[in-house]
């Protein structure tokens, strides 16, 4: 099975060294998802630079710390 | 000295400790080992000294998840001896180190013969479901950092170290959030100079940031166990 890493920017940069073996291109949408929400509900220290204006990253490799080919991103971002 | 390095047999009027004596013995559990399977017969009876349980739920798809943990303030399938003898939760170390252990049959005969015992037996039952709907209710309203502090604050109370041998994988099962979850909000509590993550361990730097930025539940799950202890309790 392939291995995605997920690495967050949101002001700054946190790298996957790690990653996740999953089965498919599908099974990594429904994790990067499932990340996603569950640092969107993370806390204040997580999330505070979103409601600054900071717009966050979310994407995935295929090798560790934000290196390799980028499968996807996801963009949030809040106006206020 | 203290009768124990574990605090309920440590409580124990001395007469009853001496009744305990000669059918406790020390033994080392190590991370991963299971002293309880769910629907099986429980044997054994365990009162950590340094090493911790996590009583986890385990489902049909997905991780198991954590419940209730216990360290040298509880005590492991006690309710065997109270004669609750098939386990309902699987019980797993989750980190190493000694523990007194009982046959729960030796236990339920000293337990019927000294009312002390019975009564710390039943009342720490009532701390462990207390923990496991604390629990309940914190995985559905709080969040994944203030989880992650209250979590690692526990076990720093419990092993009486910084220095805290855990695995990124395991404390997401025992939080209930994927481990890259764990990474990358490990990694701003990193940033904001409360932990330093390594390879196979976290270091707390700042307990005192962790416990502001903790959930309630770690206070109240310690205050319920302080009660345990308290003379106002006996």
């Amino acid at each position: 099975m392939p291995r995605y890493y997920f690495h967050l920017e949101n002001g700054r940069i946190l790298h996957d060294d790690v990653g996740c073996e999953l089965r498919d291109m599908a099974a990594a949408q429904n994790e990067v998802l499932r990340v996603s929400g569950e640092l969107m509900r993370s806390g204040p220290a997580s999330i505070a630079s979103l409601w600054k204006g900071t717009s966050w990253r979310v994407w995935v490799t295929d090798k560790p710390n934000g290196e390799g080919k980028t499968f996807f991103t996801l963009h949030f971002s809040a106006e206020i | 000295m203290p009768q124990s390095e574990n605090r309920l047999l440590n409580a124990l009027p001395q007469n009853v400790f001496a009744a305990l004596v000669p059918h406790l013995k020390t033994a080392s559990l190590a991370f991963g080992e299971v002293i309880a399977e769910t629907d099986q017969f429980v044997s054994n009876v365990y009162f950590p000294h340094h090493c911790v349980v996590s009583l986890v739920v385990e489902m049909e798809v997905g991780d198991p998840i954590e419940t209730a943990m216990v360290g040298r303030d509880g005590v492991a399938n006690a309710t065997s001896a109270l004669d609750g003898k098939i386990a309902l939760h699987r019980g797993v170390v989750q980190v190493t180190g000694d523990a007194s252990v009982i046959s729960s049959d030796a236990l339920r005969s000293i337990a019927n013969d000294f009312e002390p015992l019975r009564s710390i037996l039943m009342r720490h039952e009532q701390v462990l479901l207390a923990q496991a709907q604390q629990s309940a209710a914190c995985y559905a309203s709080h969040t994944a950092e203030s989880r992650m502090c209250r979590w690692l604050l526990r076990i720093r109370d419990l092993t009486r170290s910084d220095n805290l041998k855990l695995t990124q994988e395991f404390l997401a099962q025992m939080l209930g959030v994927r481990r890259t979850t764990v990474t990358l909000v490990g990694g701003t509590l990193q940033r904001a100079g409360l932990i330093r993550q390594r390879r196979g361990g976290i270091e707390i730097v700042d307990a005192e940031a962790m416990e502001n930025a903790a959930c309630e539940c770690y206070a109240r799950v310690r205050s319920n166990y302080e009660r345990l202890f308290s003379p106002a309790s006996d």
